[in-house]
């Protein structure tokens, strides 16, 4: 019965949500602290229930019990373990559930690691927590229950999509939801914030770790995702503008410009109001991500759930949380006092300019993403808004912030001398340029648009690192001198300089990969050899073997630079028994940080088989970049050091001995 | 029992956890707001830093003069606050809601969304639980268990090819006869088999393959009726409608009268000297069969007739099983090849006709039921 269990315990859990959507925040606004207290335990019971029932549907998977009927529906009795795991939320249902797990996960977290919160404050937030868990356990119990149960149970699963049973589905979801979700927490607190009406730099402090948790699971659910798709999906594309994409995309946009305001408001108690109108609109985005994706209105890999039902639903929800925190933020956010005063030119400057771009580049890519559906539903015409129209306006909206994170990065808080940074970031200008010049005549390219992206994406990386190497100050202290002051460096410059450089590399990747790589199609005999990028691509054969839950044709191709085998590989194309889906498995040679692709089609009656590669020079830095940003976000995790948010008294500026900001 | 005394325990636990804190005194730190606290450890870290020598003096004095500032604020508030009077019935409707709401609610929704008792079904168990049931699923399950585990098996899978093919997985079949065949060698049984089933598995277009299997079989067993009347067919289907009408006047002549496969043999040949049937395939060269791409070409033309031809079939069937009644057999192939081809209503109502046939058999009905849930009839 354990199966029925799970599905008590969420059903529980959705009274309880109830229950804490009412008391907590009712206590918070009369001042009574005992029905404050409630909302600890219950956000911990929330997460306990859920997690529960998690767990027996997990088991259901595991044994194959087929008489529920979302196994029945997703799983096969020859799928291989870890798919068998993985299937419980590759599907609707399953998915839906591991996105409450997560959201009443950040719930208990909030209970047991926020000690020095104002109770008000956190009883609020968990409340307006508990909104959301609720809605979304509604949505779970009422449209998309994973514990239906079928009367007489078949023998046999129908089997996960073979798309979708690859490692990639076992981490990516996961890492995607916790971004998503967390930002509902971020978002709990400022509609907290904005009950209350009381916000202020220690607001800022509390809110940091969540957005920094999320913020970091997001950039990796994003890399992660793409990363699947370019090898899983066997077309050698890392990003395609898909809509589900830019779900995803939104909410880490304004998560970056959240993350920077947070900074500002932390430190210098100002941008309060844009702080928490970019919390609402962050966790608005990923509840639009979620809409997208679920409903169906999409049809796209990621659309496995059609269901109108299930789409009006979250569409409802969608317009009562969004509805509702604008209304809240429109009534209240006046009551919020507005902070400290900064001058245009000063590090506070340079965020706000980042924000601008990071702001209007999400009202791009929510336009090239929205308009062709509100285009269908308006006239019935269907277009497709793709790369091209992101290339041409997202693309360009980058560059500036390229431009500008090395001058953010040694900006003085309050005010600052650009004359001042911009001749101390002369030395980096020469170096981006060598390295520009360097990069065009090893790639031998020319053009001056890839001249002009390798120029932004060198200056970010150069630009980046520069902070540090400015603050060594070698040349006055010596290189031992440079090294303990490396030593005593706060934290929060190295996640800065990590995050600004990880934004570099993968910028210089993109650049790198849109104009140097290159596709050869062609059909290979047994023994015949084509030359890519220098290498020499024998195919050796092919031949059919068994998998676990799949028949599959690989192909052996064997590279040679000069004479010397440097790499086997082995693309297949895969049927799998129970669907009869065919799958391309890819095969990826790396060398450096540049790739050599391989996918292979179908035969040819003469015994050739239909063979494409790719050549992708530093693709890989898109993700290593991603990987190192997200590093960036860890380390300041951990910087848990006070900011305060005071004056600092003001002080003769003195170009050779800038203060370090008051971290 | 144990169900629902579990189901207690679940909510119990809840309701206490959140209970105590409702029923600690009134008196306790009158309000916990706690931001005080968090100002005054920030003063204290203000001081740390300071010893640390991670701000400078001038710094630490702002800050702590803003902290205090903040401070002074958080209490002036604090204190007005604890003015309000606090009436206690919203504390009375917490408690109410945890002790009654909870568990009535939660239990009232698991009674309507839930399937209260019912037993877990893991395949294991439910596999390792009936082997004496001679339920045809369960053993094809626990064959292909076993095939699965020795797939050098010929025995088994001999056995469990004409399974397939009376099931009607005739993609499942074929592969059971390819094993066969490579496992034990050529024999003209199981080529003859394998024929069939890749005929099946085509919608009844004979292809090359199929064709050298028959050729093989009829090398040993030149009078066999079953190759030969394959035979006549990819003639029909190759467009060598004079060859194929001959093939099938000189088997008519050999068959009795009522035999099954002497009606089908007339049917097919009515068919090709219907002058409306479109010739499948342009004629081949004369030296071999059909090669692969004309019998593709031909499928593609006529995808339409044949569809016309299958349904037509299926709907023949139906009537004599409405009229004479059928096996349980014949009666799941019908449903299935209704509910295959799309047509879900026809579908359900040989169900309903299949069900009411076999009334009074529990087995039959048991098959009956178990195919609507596979082909998802059953709502």
């Amino acid at each position: 019965m354990i199966v029925e269990f799970g599905h008590f315990a969420l059903v529980l859990a959705l009274v309880a949500s109830l229950i804490q959507s009412v008391f907590p925040v009712w206590g918070a606004v009369r001042g009574d602290s005992r029905m404050m207290a409630m909302a600890s335990p219950l956000a911990i019971a929330m997460f306990l229930l859920v997690l529960l029932s998690f767990f027996c549907l997990t088991w259901a998977y595991l044994t194959s019990d087929f008489s529920v009927m979302n196994v029945f529906q997703n799983s096969h009795t020859d799928k291989p373990l870890i798919f068998k795991i993985s299937g419980v939320w590759g599907n609707h249902e399953g998915s839906i559930l591991l996105w409450v797990l997560i959201l009443v996960l950040f719930g208990a977290l909030v209970a047991m690691f926020s000690k020095n919160i104002p109770n008000a404050l956190k009883a609020t937030a968990l409340s307006a927590q508990a909104w959301v868990s609720a809605a979304f356990l509604a949505f779970v119990i009422f449209t998309s229950n994973p514990f239906l149960r079928i009367n007489q149970p078949p023998l046999q699963g129908s089997d996960l999509n073979p798309m979708l049973q690859d490692i990639g589905l076992a981490i990516h979801p996961p890492l995607l939801y916790v971004g998503y979700v967390g930002f509902s927490i971020v978002f709990a607190f400022a509609v907290a914030a904005l009950i209350l009406g009381r916000i202020d730099a220690a607001w800022a402090r509390w809110v940091r770790p969540w957005v920094l948790v999320s913020w970091i699971f997001l950039t990796l659910g994003i890399a992660m995702g793409s990363y699947w798709a370019y090898y899983e999906l066997g077309w050698g594309g890392w990003w395609f503008w898909d809509p589900v994409e830019n779900a995803s995309f939104m909410p880490w946009l304004t998560g970056t410009a959240l993350l920077h305001t947070a900074i500002v408001m932390e430190k210098r108690n100002a941008l309060k109001v844009w702080t928490v109108f970019l919390a609402i609109v962050t966790f608005s985005l990923s509840l639009l991500g979620t809409f997208l994706v679920r409903s169906g209105v999409l049809t796209s890999v990621h659309a496995f759930a059609v269901d109108p039902t299930r789409g009006l639903y979250i569409l409802t929800i969608l317009m009562v949380f969004i509805g509702g925190s604008f209304s809240l933020f429109a009534w209240r956010a006046p009551l919020l006092k507005q902070g400290g005063i900064f001058a245009p030119v000063s590090r506070e400057g340079a965020l706000v300019l980042n924000n601008l771009f990071l702001t209007t580049a999400t009202a791009i890519v929510m336009f090239g993403t929205l308009y062709p559906l509100v285009l269908e539903a308006a006239t019935g015409t269907k277009i497709s808004v793709g790369a091209p129209f992101f290339n041409l306006t997202f693309g360009p909206l980058m560059m500036p912030v390229l431009l500008v994170m090395p001058f953010g990065q040694l900006l003085a808080w309050k005010r600052g001398d650009l004359w001042a940074v911009t001749q101390r970031l002369v030395a980096a200008f020469v170096l981006c340029v060598i390295a520009t010049i360097g990069l065009a005549w090893f790639y031998a390219g020319s053009g001056v648009l890839v001249i002009i992206g390798f120029g932004f994406a060198t200056w970010a990386i150069i630009g980046s690192v520069f902070e540090i190497i400015d603050r060594m100050n070698i040349r006055r202290v010596g290189l031992a001198g440079g090294f303990n002051r490396l030593k005593g460096m706060p934290r929060t410059v190295w996640s800065t300089a990590l995050g600004h450089l990880g934004v570099g590399l993968t910028a210089l990747g993109i650049v790198t990969v849109s104009a140097f790589e290159s596709e050869t199609v062609l059909v290979m005999h047994p023994g015949d050899t084509v030359e890519k990028s220098g290498y020499h691509v024998t195919y050796d054969g092919s031949w059919d073997q068994r998998g676990p839950n799949y028949v599959e044709r690989v192909a052996r191709y064997t590279m040679r630079d000069g004479g010397n085998v440097v790499r086997v590989l082995e693309p297949s194309k895969r049927v799998y028994n129970a669907s009869g889906t065919p799958m391309t498995e890819t095969a990826i040679a790396t060398f450096g940080f540049s790739q050599v692709y391989f996918a292979i089609g179908d035969n040819t009656d003469d015994g050739g088989l239909v063979t494409r590669l790719y050549m992708k020079p530093l693709i890989t830095l898109i993700w290593i970049g991603c990987l190192i940003m997200s590093l960036g976000g860890f380390i300041a995790l951990t910087d848990r050091r006070l900011r305060v948010g005071a004056p600092k008294p003001a002080r003769k500026s003195n170009r050779h001995s800038q203060p370090a900001p008051a971290e | 029992m144990t169900f629902w005394i579990i189901l207690a325990l679940l909510s119990l636990v809840v309701a206490i956890a959140v209970l105590v804190p409702l029923w600690r005194g009134k008196t306790d730190t009158a309000r916990e707001r706690n931001d005080e606290a968090v100002f005054k450890q920030q003063l204290k870290e203000v001081e740390r830093d300071l010893a640390r020598g991670t701000i400078d003096p001038s710094m630490a004095e702002a800050a702590r003069i803003e902290i205090s500032r903040r401070l002074l604020e958080a209490h002036r508030e604090n204190s007005r606050d604890e003015e309000e009077a606090t009436g206690s019935l919203p504390l009375k409707l917490a408690k109410l809601s945890v002790v009654v709401g909870l568990p009535l609610l939660a239990i009232g929704i698991y009674m309507g969304v839930g399937a209260p008792g019912y037993a877990d079904q893991p395949l294991a168990k439910r596999l390792a639980n009936m082997p004496d049931q001679t339920n045809f699923v369960e053993l094809i399950s626990r064959t292909e268990d076993h095939l699965r585990r020795n797939p050098d098996d010929a025995q088994g899978w001999s056995v469990i090819g004409p399974v397939y093919m009376r099931m009607g997985a005739f993609d499942k079949a074929v592969d059971a006869f390819e094993r066969v065949l490579k496992i034990s060698g050529p024999s003209s049984g199981a080529q003859m088999s394998l024929a069939e089933a890749r005929i099946f598995a085509n919608d009844g277009i004979v292809d090359a393959s199929s064709v050298a299997l028959l050729q093989a079989v009829l090398a040993e067993e030149p009078e066999q009726i079953k190759p030969r009347f394959y035979m006549a067919m990819a003639l029909g289907q190759a467009g060598k409608k004079q060859e194929a009408v001959e093939a099938w006047n000189k088997l008519i002549a050999e068959g009795a009268e009522n035999e099954p496969w002497v009606q089908a043999a007339k049917g097919e040949r009515a068919a090709l000297l219907d002058n409306n049937t479109p010739i499948l395939a342009p004629q081949p060269p004369a030296t071999s069969g059909p090669s692969k791409e004309d019998v593709e070409a031909a499928s593609q033309m006529t995808k339409a007739d044949r569809e016309a031809m299958i349904s037509s079939m299926v709907d023949s069937l139906a009537q004599r099983l409405v009229d004479d009644g059928g096996t349980v057999e014949e009666w799941s192939r019908l449903i299935r090849s209704q509910s295959v081809m799309g047509n879900k209503e026809a579908a359900v109502k040989s169900l309903e006709n299949a069900k009411q046939a076999f009334a009074a058999d529990a087995a039959a009905l048991k098959v009956f039921n178990e195919l609507s849930t596979q082909l998802g009839l059953a709502n």
